[in-house]
């Protein structure tokens, strides 16, 4: 049997496997904080000819003397006519939603005077009192940057490739001819006729659509989706006869089981999951509080390659995509579904449908346990898995089945579609959204049939791949310019209300599909207010007090109250009469991982291209994954791979993924775009690759295939080797010449802060520990240090007038999905600086996602192999070690606690960064924001950004800040501040409240607070599905972050040792694996003799420090 | 070649030999030397300083609108800057707050009657203002009291905390409009607006601190004070004879627990008070 610490001959931790293997450039790296570059590469340029421009721009500086100007001129404009209640500077959240895919997600947009600016969590609360809705996510976080990018196509336009411009009204207006072409079907009844539209959910849509199928019966209205969840639909309608959705109650169960499903990732209601799963894991506090009858739930995932899910699992089976199937149906076999034959699995698989099922059949879990199937997986699939849910009691409790409000259909009809359009039986195409040129399986060749419609369409935020292929394309409004609705994934009604009106003239969907349905006639000045309206006199429960008011109510609130749909009747789910399980292939290859770029909708969200991905890390790129084993010594992150599925060929760069399985590629989708943008790629300058090209309706979400390697290599910028936290674990000191025998963390612990007193002190920066060992009396997962010889301030400082605030962070409850990261950016108005700048180390994120792997890269179970993520930004030190550096004193303390940055006052020597332990100061090499990402042929598109930086910021960029952030410029080191503009808004309003006698202060705090908890929200904490962020008041005694500060055993400082004194704590992760699992791994430690710790977890027993991990 | 009158001597040589003006040029180096370490020192402190850059900017507005004229018929600041005690920016009017008064009478119902005048709405130095409405677009005020940036200051903060406008932005109802035939000019900025200005006041905030009350009215000494029934038992005020002795006593009450609680001179120097 293995032992989690088997094989190890580098770090017990790593971020990456250059890190397990303790490459010298990386041990390099970590002591450096800046890494070394070659100025010439950089620069592209002679040192002569950088000294003479240099010169130039010198000389033009002094003639213009533009920073000089005595009373720059600057202007107020006030409204004409004031809206009612506006307060200028002051931001006002509006209700609304944002629908991809067909769900919905109900979301709060901050407005700041008229420009949505950021989108926040719906707050909502249930009778019960626990909130409603969940969090937005990355993709709904980046929407804001979306609306104001300055690619959109901005005005109507006729004719094929570039086009000429066009109106939507007047006389040879669009209006008029749409008019014209719906006028001529309607004689035949639609013949010849065809839509084809993004996903809808909204009762609008529904309506709308019925009408268009009323007016135009032998019209066609087809839906596309890449990210299609047909399957499942299709599985339920086996099982049950009817269109149906599971919604997951995993808050109630205590075993979970995801068969390829990125529950906690790519699922459209992930936050929502992602909430449940962390109050399972929460219930490990209760656990150890010994409350009767808490459970810590267990999470199983079966899939191919490592997923968000899957970093979060306790046991987890890396096999083929094809077996996943195969591992199902043998645990449907093990829990007595009838009529299922188990085909042969592999050993490994078989010990892990034995845990499984044993969770699954144990009456103590019954109806407290689900499983569920990803879309990737065929039918059948589903099916089992609703089998499996019925027979362990989880239908009603842990999952519900409501019927599906999408009319996401699958492939069938685009599939049909491109057959009517091929056989000539398609005069006029309307296209809703979407971008099926570029994004429907390539094998139904649709980019070449939509020139066989006499006439086509496309309703298209951006010019695509698809829209030039049109003969008209029509600018489309965001989803906060319009009026619109959707539904949620359990089918709660919402409405989508405009913050603004649309930048470029855009119409809706739900504008255009009211033409095509002949509700009304106008397209130049319709607004889809009325239509929406409309919809709704059926849908508000009119009260008495008239339809108007209720409409305002709905509004207001965003949802209507109630409307969730009711769990259907499921009971004896048919079994598949037989199922056809896939063929395995030698080499396989999985299209299953969630893309950073959705499908690839948002290529041109630059925060989106640059959040690092949750396994990978990488940035701007879509890389295949490969298995540890299967690259052998031969491939290396980065090779290029000609990867073929069927006859289709497309080079794509390796990554080498730990813990994936073998003889299985995998890929995202998305990237490699020729016609999305300056950030997104053109032709010729694509962003990443086009995975696409691989994808067949025949072997949509996995495919055999086969690879070679070629012998070029291609530039990963992945951020897993940056700002790497030395714990001092690695090298023996070397002071002052002076050799000697100790670790620096050793020498930090003999002779600086006095050996730790604590019980949880294992040396690493990641503190993880089995459930068993959590719940030991003498469990602590922080470290003390006694005797503490050398100190940075003579007296301790203590900064908590009238406030202390601090944070806790829970490594147990993080999924490490990143929307804290996108919702940072969005906060604090945080720059780009592209792919470039990301491989020289200098992303700008303040807050990143740390995340370790621990155990044998080849494992392909979790008996050898665990992830955890942690999360780290500015942890706001008492003791800083950056303000001791400053020259200018540019980075100090007030008085509350917060590290402050003053970026005035900043000169850019970036001591501060260079002497930070936690690596959480970022420097603006550029003026990033400033950088229009030019992609002249001349200038390659990530080459030398100051050479634009006297270019502005755009306008329409400038729109999208945060107007309560300094937007910081070249040569200003930056960092988080705990989103200080929020607690000074607080304070403001607070304060105006005090005076006028509305507020008081809370008895028994001192001294004298006046904000009370809740008030003040960090961005990353509102952005967290799971709650793992917490953000207070240390002096509160009422305040949550204190009681975890102050109260619960997992919390810790990161780098204690250091005696920096945090105010942000970390908690420590808690596992809870299968008691099987604990016993392979003690067996495998007895074998190979590692006395010391038991399955890599440090025994909680005092002073059992033990610095030297490495053997 | 060698000289041909001393071949020794190189000051002979006709190529090195120096004019007589050169004899000056010592004295003048220096003297100029001298006058540059007054001159130069001199130019960049005061005519760097705040005082001289920031004081005095007194743009010409798009309407000749006059402080001075309508505070002075008992307008309250506060009836056109309505957001000054609640958001950090006082709000200037839109168009309709000042047709509300200068425009065209209205009928019963509400719409505008042609031709009639409320006050003064056919007044030529209006012109401006109504060509405004009438097209909708906003006027464009020039910006006097501008701050970098980087430098977030909120009005309700101060104006709920004691500090009246007049600190700030001197004597408001003094100032008229700029092209007009009024003998009084336009608004100024009469402080420097500059960070140590500003220090100045969070370090010693008692010596502008007044009555909650007393926050718009430009007039207000601190003598006043003493027939306010609220500081009828303030010792100290009541035995003031001079406006500084009176403000002393009156600012350290309004500083303590009794009156502002103004938080301690660390937290108003704190960089997160005022940078983010």
């Amino acid at each position: 049997m293995s032992n989690l610490n088997e094989n190890i001959s580098g770090r017990k931790y790593w971020r990456s496997i250059a890190e397990r293997a303790q490459s010298p450039a990386l041990r390099e790296a970590m002591e450096k904080e800046f890494t070394s570059y070659d100025p010439d590469e950089i620069l592209s340029m002679s040192r002569r000819k950088f000294l003479m421009l240099a010169g130039a721009s010198m000389a033009l500086a002094g003639l213009t003397l533009t920073g000089c100007r005595r009373w720059p001129k600057e202007e107020l404009v006030p409204f004409g006519v004031s809206p009612a209640d506006f307060v200028p500077g002051t931001p006002v959240l509006y209700a609304s939603c944002i629908e991809r895919a067909g769900v919905g997600q109900p979301v709060l947009v901050v407005a700041f005077d008229g420009r949505p600016i950021k989108v926040e969590t719906h707050t909502a609360k249930g009778a019960d009192g626990r909130p409603l809705f969940g969090t937005p996510s990355s993709f709904d976080q980046a929407e804001v940057l979306s609306m104001y990018d300055p690619d959109r196509l901005r005005a109507p336009r006729t004719g094929k490739g570039k086009g000429e411009p066009a109106k939507w009204g007047g006389k040879e207006g669009l209006e008029e001819k749409l008019h014209g072409l719906l006028n001529g079907h309607a004689v035949s009844g639609g013949e010849g006729l065809a839509v084809l539209s993004e996903a809808h959910s909204g009762p609008t849509m529904e309506r709308l659509k019925a009408a268009f199928a009323k007016k135009f019966p032998k019209a066609t209205w087809a839906v596309w989706e890449a990210t299609s969840r047909a399957s499942q639909s299709q599985g339920l309608g086996g099982a049950y006869g009817a269109d149906l959705r599971p919604v997951l109650s995993l808050e109630k169960a205590n075993i979970i089981a995801a068969f390829d499903a990125d529950l906690l990732g790519a699922h459209p209601a992930s936050s929502l999951n992602a909430r449940g799963w962390a109050a399972g894991r929460t219930r490990a506090d209760d656990v150890k509080n010994e409350v009767k009858g808490a459970v810590m739930s267990r999470l199983y995932v079966v899939e191919p390659s490592l997923s968000l899910t899957g970093t979060n699992s306790d046991e987890r089976l890396a096999v083929k995509p094809s077996q996943v199937l195969a591992v199902l149906a043998n645990v449907a076999k093990a829990v007595g579904v009838a009529g299922v034959e188990a085909p042969e699995i592999s050993a490994e698989a078989q010990k892990f449908v034995k845990k499984l099922a044993g969770d699954l059949a144990d009456p103590k879990n019954s109806g407290k346990a689900v499983v569920e199937a990803g879309p990737g997986q065929p039918a059948a699939a589903h099916q089992l898995a609703a089998a499996i849910n019925e027979k362990i009691g989880a239908v009603g409790s842990t999952v519900s089945y409501v019927a599906n409000p999408s009319d996401d259909a699958g492939l069938a009809g685009i599939q049909s579609l491109a057959a009517a359009l091929n056989g000539g039986k398609v005069e006029s195409l309307v296209i809703i959204g979407g971008n099926p040129a570029f994004d429907a399986p390539r094998d139904l060749g649709f980019a070449a049939a939509i020139a066989k419609a006499k006439w086509s369409a496309h309703l298209t935020s951006h010019a695509n791949e698809t829209s030039v292929l049109c003969d008209c394309a029509m600018p489309r409004a965001h989803a906060f310019e319009a009026w619109g609705d959707a539904r949620a994934w359990d089918g709660t009604i919402l409405v989508q209300q405009p913050q603004i009106l649309p930048l470029f003239d855009g119409r809706s969907d739900v504008e255009l599909a009211a033409v095509l349905a002949g509700e009304t006639g106008a397209l130049a000045t319709s607004s889809g207010y009325e239509t929406v309206r409309e919809t709704f006199r059926d849908l508000v429960a009119d009260a008495g007090a008239g339809f108007e008011k209720a409409w305002r109510d709905v509004v207001q609130k965003g949802f209507v109250t109630g409307s969730a749909r009711k769990a259907a009747d499921a009971s004896s789910a048919k079994v598949p009469a037989s199922i056809a399980y896939p063929k395995a292939g030698d080499i396989e290859i999985s299209f299953a991982i969630q893309g950073p770029l959705f499908d690839g909708r948002f290529a041109n969200n630059g925060w989106l291209q640059e959040l690092a991905q949750p396994v990978s890390k990488v940035t701007w790129d879509n890389p295949v994954f490969i298995s540890v084993a299967d690259a052998g010594d031969t491939v290396k992150n980065g090779d290029l791979l000609e990867v073929a599925v069927g006859g289709q060929k497309l080079k794509l760069p390796a990554f080498i993924a730990p813990a994936q399985a073998n003889g299985v590629l995998s890929v995202s989708s998305g990237h490699g775009r020729t016609a999305a943008g300056r950030v997104g790629g053109i032709t010729g300058q694509q962003v990443g690759f086009d995975a696409y090209a691989l994808r067949s309706a025949s072997a949509w979400g996995f495919a055999a295939a086969s690879y070679t390697n070629t012998a070029e290599n291609y530039r990963l910028a992945f951020t897993s080797i940056h700002h790497l936290i030395n714990d001092g674990l690695d090298t023996k000191m070397n002071i002052l010449g002076i050799g000697s025998d100790k670790t620096p963390k050793e020498f930090i612990l003999d002779f600086r802060v006095g050996k730790p007193v604590g019980a949880g002190e294992n040396g690493e920066v990641v503190k993880e520990f089995s459930l068993d060992e959590y719940r030991l009396e003498t469990f602590q997962a922080s470290e003390t240090h006694g005797n503490v010889r050398l100190q940075l301030y003579q007296e301790p400082q203590v900064f908590n007038d009238p406030h202390a605030w601090g944070m806790a962070i829970d490594t147990n409850a993080c999924t490490g999905c990143g929307a804290c990261v996108v919702a940072c950016q969005s906060e604090n108005n945080i720059p780009n600086v592209g792919k470039d700048q990301v491989w020289r180390s200098r992303e700008m994120h303040w807050l990143r996602i740390d995340t370790y792997y621990h155990g044998n890269p080849k494992a392909t179970d979790s008996v050898e192999f665990e992830t955890s993520h942690m999360p780290v930004t500015c942890v706001q030190c008492e003791n800083a070690p950056c303000e001791q550096v400053c020259p200018v004193a540019a980075t100090v303390h007030d008085t509350e606690g917060l590290n402050t940055m003053v970026y005035n006052r900043c000169i850019g020597t970036r001591y501060c960064a260079n002497n930070c332990p936690y690596k959480v100061r970022r420097f603006n090499y550029f003026d990033f924001h400033s950088k229009p990402l030019s992609r002249d042929t001349a200038m390659p598109w990530l080459n030398m950004p100051d050479t634009e930086q006297n270019a502005m910021v755009e306008d329409i960029r400038k729109m999208a800040m945060n107007p309560d952030v300094t937007v910081r410029m070249r040569g200003v080191m930056e960092k988080c501040t705990y989103c200080t503009q929020r607690i000074t808004r607080a304070k403001v309003s607070a304060r105006a409240e005090w005076g006028a006698g509305q507020r008081g202060e809370i008895e028994g705090a001192r001294p004298q607070p006046l904000i009370l908890e809740g008030e003040v929200k960090t961005a990353c904490q509102t952005a967290c599905a799971t709650g793992a962020i917490v953000f207070g008041d240390l002096n509160n005694p009422q305040s949550d972050v204190r009681k975890l500060h102050a109260k619960n055993k997992r919390t810790f400082a990161l780098l204690a040792e250091l005696n920096s004194r945090p105010r942000t704590r970390h908690m420590a992760r808690i596992r809870n694996p299968h008691p099987d699992t604990m016993a392979e791994r003690g067996a495998g430690a007895k074998a190979h003799g590692h006395g010391h710790e038991s399955a890599g977890h440090a025994a909680p027993q005092a002073g059992g420090h033990d610095a030297k991990h490495a053997e | 070649m060698s000289d041909p009158v001393n071949p020794q001597n190189p000051c002979h040589s006709p190529r090195f030999a120096f004019p007589k003006w050169a004899n000056y040029l010592l004295p003048i180096i220096l003297l100029s030397l001298v006058g540059g370490a007054i001159v130069v020192p001199a130019v960049v402190m005061f005519g760097l300083s705040a005082e001289t850059l920031a004081t005095g900017y007194q743009p010409d507005q798009p309407v000749p609108y006059s402080h001075e004229k309508h505070l002075r018929m008992g307008l309250d600041c506060a009836t056109c800057h309505n957001t000054v005690y609640k958001a950090n920016f006082a709000s200037v009017p839109s168009t309709e707050v000042c047709i509300r008064c200068h425009g065209p009478k209205k009928d019963a119902e509400g719409n505008e009657i042609k031709g009639t005048e409320q006050v003064h709405s056919n007044s030529p130095l209006l012109v401006p203002l109504h060509a405004a409405w009438n097209s909708g677009r906003p006027v464009k005020w020039a910006k006097v009291h501008n701050l970098p940036d980087y430098a977030y200051f909120s009005h309700a903060s101060h104006t709920n905390r004691g500090i009246g406008c007049y600190s700030c932005h001197g004597r408001i109802d003094k100032m008229g409009a700029t092209g007009t035939t009024d003998a009084v000019p336009g608004v100024v900025q009469v402080k420097n607006l500059s960070m140590a200005w500003c220090l100045e006041c969070h370090r010693a905030p008692e010596k502008n601190l007044r009555p909650v009350n007393q926050i718009t009215n430009m007039e207000w000494q601190p003598l006043d004070a003493k027939s306010l029934p609220a500081f009828a038992g303030l010792r100290e005020l009541q035995a003031a004879t001079t406006q500084d002795e009176a403000q002393a006593a009156l600012g350290a009450h309004l500083k303590g627990k009794d009156g502002y609680r103004i938080r301690s001179k660390e937290y108003m120097q704190s960089c997160s008070t005022c940078h983010r």
